[in-house]
């Protein structure tokens, strides 16, 4: 228990100084007038609420005390608030065109059409499955909430990614981002993280279910946390990987649809890379074993679903990302010298 | 000072050679106007000159750097406006200038600052919150225009600035412009429209089919290539080529006959001998140089 206090409490404590730093460095700067009012507090009571909520409603949910979910509301969303703005000020002067490109993602996001399409079918499906899972089996259990949610996020990731730099080539705004002195790889790994604070803001919902579960499991008792937690770092980990497939598809074209034709084909030849190896029979060869390794949710996102985080997986995930970030940036530099 | 230095700069696309050869020096403190057709290579230069294109053969030194393969640092001092309005239409005018601004570590209390002498600059002041999506073609290029001044760079490069604007709102850009030469400023600028160039320029070059074909002062051009006095009529009322002044330059094009000379009263003595109705005769433009070089065909 100590350590998990201080394993949470030491990086938790820096976030906290760091955003704190960050704000009263951003005010200094600009007054407290403009500071206070910078562009980018329009997202503080979005995120007062969000935080306040979780917080609130855990402690209402626990401890069944309605007291608990106005305290929590202040305590989640005060402190929540001032790290975000504060940690944004202080990108903002450590490396502002870096930062500049993953907010220009980020709004670009939360301001288009398709990514709220994606984000309604994506709460609809996991709720609909959720809900098929629990009545079909009767099972409470964290693991098949998070495998319908993955096998959820394959079919919808192309369309939140297809038209990172296709949409942007075909309507010509790209043209910002190469006449300004960042480099293709700052480019390309801000559409990455801009596109995963959207999908961090989609998957937070899903921890409801855990909270249902809780309640459905009552009698029987609560389900254990461990593999919540493990579950949610496996699905931060699939997401990455699809989003730079995703981002790798756009890259190598300038029609959107075709983007998104391309990471599908993508993830589902990975996706069935098991069953394609046990067709052929070559399971026990190296060629399966390659095949076997390849298959992202069977062999690599399971483990975390039953709360074992294998640093095999992690790796897996992270190594493929990192390779599909790279063959991207090499696509939009091959793309100049056609 | 020599600011842009070309030296046999070649760029391909697959089989075509969109740049062919060309070198160019360019002085700071003046306005250079590249010329040519459509698919004359006028946007591929700019880019490689921007740091955005590479080239294939050739050397290119710009502010002493090259700017592929010193990108950044090139483009950190390069202002640019790009033919298509590359605005984020999710933002307002603002925002729009304050992602930009920020590429530049431009913030705080500078940025406003800017923001508001650019906005005033450019006639803008008082639209900060408006929607992009809701600025009509001209104030789009105008705000173009802000965008690329905000870093307060060496070089400015506009490619077609006026392209697709009606004649006030070209005007305003103009003036926009010559507030900016007057200032000191370098400019780059792309067209095909002539009266752009002999309004703005100080040199011109004119590319077609990738090859830099001539260069030099407006003025310059018109006397090197051509007669001073054009006479422009129909060519039906055509007495025949060899009717016209000993001397005489005659050129067809369409329907139409150009009659150039440098003598404007033997041309004038020659109108009314062969009783033409309807003549135009006016003083050689950049745009009959222009045709003169490049062909009165398309170019497709």
């Amino acid at each position: 228990m100590t350590w998990a206090f201080i394993g949470a409490g030491v990086p938790g404590g820096i976030i906290v100084l760091a955003g704190i730093l960050g704000l009263f460095l951003r005010l200094r700067e600009e007054g407290f007038a403009e500071g206070v009012l910078a562009p980018s507090l329009k997202l503080a009571p979005g995120l007062a609420i969000v935080t306040g909520l979780f917080v609130g409603g855990v402690g209402l949910w626990y401890l069944n005390e309605p007291l608990l979910f106005i305290i929590g509301l202040v305590a989640g969303a005060v402190p929540m608030t001032l790290v975000a703005l504060g940690c944004d000020a202080l990108f903002d002067r450590l490396w502002p065109s870096f930062y500049a490109c993953v907010k220009r993602e980020t709004f670009t996001h939360f301001s288009t059409p398709i990514p709220y399409f994606v984000l309604f079918l994506f709460l609809i499906l996991t709720g609909f499955l959720f809900w098929a899972t629990l009545r079909g089996t009767g099972n409470v259990s964290v693991r098949y909430v998070f495998m319908s949610v993955a096998s959820i996020c394959f079919f919808l990731f192309p369309l939140l990614t297809m038209g990172l730099f296709a949409r942007e080539r075909a309507e010509g705004t790209i043209e910002v981002l190469m006449t300004a002195p960042v480099s293709d790889a700052a480019v390309t790994v801000a559409k990455f993280l801009g596109t995963m604070v959207f999908y961090l803001a989609m998957l937070l919902p899903s921890l409801l279910y855990y909270f249902i579960l809780v309640e459905v499991g009552r009698e029987i008792g609560k389900p254990d946390p461990g593999p919540v937690i493990s579950a949610m770092l496996g699905m931060v980990l699939i997401g990455g990987f699809y989003v730079s497939l995703g981002l790798f598809a756009s890259s190598v074209t300038s029609s959107q649809i075709m983007a998104a034709i391309l990471a599908w084909v993508l993830v589902i030849l990975l996706m069935l890379s098991k069953p394609i190896a046990e067709v052929f029979g070559v399971t026990y060869t190296w060629v399966g074993d390659i095949l076997v390794y390849l298959s992202p949710t069977d062999e690599h996102l399971e483990p975390f679903l039953r709360g074992v985080i294998d640093p095999r997986d992690v790796v897996f995930f992270l190594s493929f990302t990192v390779f599909f970030l790279f063959l991207s940036v090499r696509s939009i530099e091959s793309r100049k010298w056609r | 000072m020599t600011v842009i230095d070309l030296k046999n700069v070649t760029r391909k696309f697959g089989d075509l050679t969109a740049v062919r050869s060309v070198s160019l020096s360019m002085e700071k403190g003046i306005c250079y106007a590249l010329l040519g057709p459509n698919g004359a290579g006028k946007t591929t230069l700019s880019k490689m000159i921007g740091g955005v294109l590479p080239r294939h053969e050739g050397e290119m030194r710009v502010l002493g750097m090259d700017p592929w393969k010193m990108q950044s640092e090139v483009k950190a001092h390069l202002g640019v406006v790009m033919q298509s309005d590359a605005l984020d239409d999710e933002l307002n005018v603002l925002e729009n200038l304050r992602i930009y601004g920020l590429f530049f570590w431009l913030k705080g209390r500078a940025f406003r600052e800017r923001v508001a002498e650019l906005l005033e600059f450019v006639s803008l002041t008082g639209r900060e919150k408006m929607p992009t999506q809701a600025l009509s073609g001209g104030m789009k290029r105008r705000l173009l225009i802000a965008r690329a001044l905000l870093s307060d760079p060496e070089i400015l490069l506009l490619d077609e600035p006026t392209t697709g604007l009606d004649p006030q709102v070209r005007q305003v850009i103009w003036t926009t412009l010559r507030k900016l030469m007057e200032k000191g400023m370098t400019i780059l600028l792309t067209t095909h429209y002539m009266e752009e160039a002999s309004q703005l320029a100080d040199r011109v070059g004119i590319l077609d089919q990738g090859q830099l074909i001539t260069e030099g002062s407006p003025t310059e051009l018109i006397h090197r290539t051509l007669p001073s006095c054009v006479l422009e009529f129909d060519e039906r009322e055509s007495p025949g080529d060899a009717a016209v002044p000993d001397g005489s330059l005659v050129e067809h094009h369409g329907d139409r006959v150009y009659v150039f000379d440098d003598d404007e009263t033997a041309l004038r003595n020659w109108l009314g001998e062969h009783g033409i109705s309807a003549p135009h005769l006016r003083q050689t433009s950049l745009e009959d140089v222009f045709l003169k070089l490049t062909g009165r065909g398309l170019h497709e």
